[in-house]
């Protein structure tokens, strides 16, 4: 049986995965798929979170004690892959585990952190989002500068503007060769602007979009600046942490 | 506005590539790569926790697409999307951004950590330790109000989620036409 297995899986590494499309290179990877297996409970992994599109496990091999991935059970190899409502769902998901990282385990920050495609670091065919605890000098993620001359950024922003143009939906009549792919993407933008954000009058007063009563989610970051601090004992506040700047 | 934030200040003007009412994309103000962008939500937020679910879905959203087009536009190998939240995790403006690194293969970035296992004992204690800070964190469990925990539980999302159906699936634009190079099948090939 053993030697079975290892044939069938030296077998497939040698498929010639050029001609494959995604669907035949996703069924493939499938299979293999460790975290799909994980999630489908046949690998045993530290289950923090789970519901019908996204599970949150602890990393094994972990940036830092408390290292959670969240990924979607359906197996998807990058993140443009993943529909959009599941991806606006994962990113909730982070925000809550990051949420639940900085009041539960000692640090005064996270990481999240996405690799799409192997030069990107990714080690796994299946897309997942790290979010990680971080304390000063841990010399984890550290970004390097890269000096970027006028010239190039110049050139960026002549090279983007069309697209991003296209891409939030206002045409451009330096359009370029109009890209279907991002025209199409362009639609759902708009659906989301007319479902989502009912108002738009807050953009104009910042300091009082916290407290507008017309957004979805009840905000109570007011609530506890107002409180005196006599609660705090374990609990972390999140505004200490944003408050770090000292601004 | 925000006092004290370059962001909300608009110091960085002569980056700015896109801006409507909700988001601000521009270069990224220390790039990690060339082609770096960064997403700031246009109300002032510092980290990922204060930033409200219908903004957060929608920078997440333009998050994706933008790694798409710099995949695209750049021909670039990968794209890192990282968000740095709090000082401790390297951010440096006050102001909550999303950033886009685009990546080759040979740009010699190392974002990697040392792939150490962890033993059953760390992980068990320390699954131990978050999953009762859940259960505390959960708003329905927590009788004195004191803590406050703005995301919301996880049955509301599947619910929420429920209604907002609606809204239309997208498949990514995976374009084999024109002979042209397919930028995420060569990524794919790679993985092993």
């Amino acid at each position: 049986m053993i030697m079975a297995d290892e044939v069938d899986s030296g077998s497939e590494n040698t498929v010639d995965t050029s001609n494959m499309s995604v669907e035949e290179m996703n069924a493939l990877q499938k299979q293999n798929c460790i975290f799909c297996k994980i999630a489908q409970k046949q690998i045993p992994a530290k289950i923090l979170h789970e519901d019908d599109k996204v599970i949150c496990i602890l990393d094994i091999n972990p940036a830092s004690e408390g290292h959670i991935l969240v990924y979607p059970k359906e197996h998807y190899m990058i993140l443009p892959h993943i529909p959009e409502e599941t991806l606006v769902h994962m990113f909730r998901i982070v925000k809550l585990m990051s949420n639940t990282l900085l009041k539960t385990v000692q640090c005064k920050g996270t990481s999240i952190f996405v690799a799409n495609g192997t030069a990107a670091g990714q080690k796994a065919p299946h897309v997942l989002i790290h979010v990680f605890p971080r304390r000063e000098g841990d010399g984890l993620l550290e970004l390097p500068k890269y000096e970027l001359t006028e010239d190039q950024s110049l050139n960026f922003k002549k090279m983007m503007t069309p697209y991003l143009n296209q891409i939030f939906g206002k045409r451009n009549i330096n359009a370029g060769d109009g890209r279907d792919s991002i025209n199409t993407q362009e639609k759902s933008h708009t659906t989301i602007k007319e479902d989502r954000i009912p108002s738009e009058s807050h953009t104009t007063k910042r300091e009082d979009a916290p407290k507008k009563s017309d957004v979805p989610t009840p905000k109570k970051k007011d609530e506890t600046k107002d409180k005196p601090s006599g609660k705090k004992g374990n609990n972390v506040d999140l505004d200490d942490i944003a408050k770090l700047f000292g601004a | 506005m925000t006092v004290n934030c370059e962001i909300c200040e608009n110091k960085y003007q002569e980056k700015i590539l896109f801006e409507n009412e909700k988001v601000i994309v521009m270069l990224a103000v220390t790039p990690a790569t060339s082609g770096h962008i960064q997403i700031f939500p246009k109300n002032h937020y510092t980290i990922i926790e204060q930033v409200p679910q219908d903004e957060l879905d929608y920078l997440s959203l333009v998050a994706n697409k933008l790694s798409i087009l710099l995949f695209e536009l750049l021909k670039v190998h990968g794209t890192n999307i990282i968000i740095q939240n709090g000082v401790p995790a390297g951010q440096t403006l006050s102001h909550f951004s999303i950033n886009i690194i685009p990546r080759r293969t040979d740009d010699g970035l190392k974002l990697d950590w040392d792939m150490k296992q962890a033993t059953p004992e760390s992980l068990e204690s320390i699954h131990r330790i978050i999953n009762e800070g859940m259960t505390l964190l959960d708003p329905a469990k927590s009788q004195d109000g004191n803590i406050t925990f703005d995301a919301p539980k996880t049955t509301e999302i599947i619910k929420a989620d429920g209604q907002e159906q609606a809204f239309e699936k997208i498949t990514p634009s995976i374009s084999n036409k024109n002979g042209k190079t397919n930028y995420y099948l060569k990524s794919l090939e790679r993985i092993p």
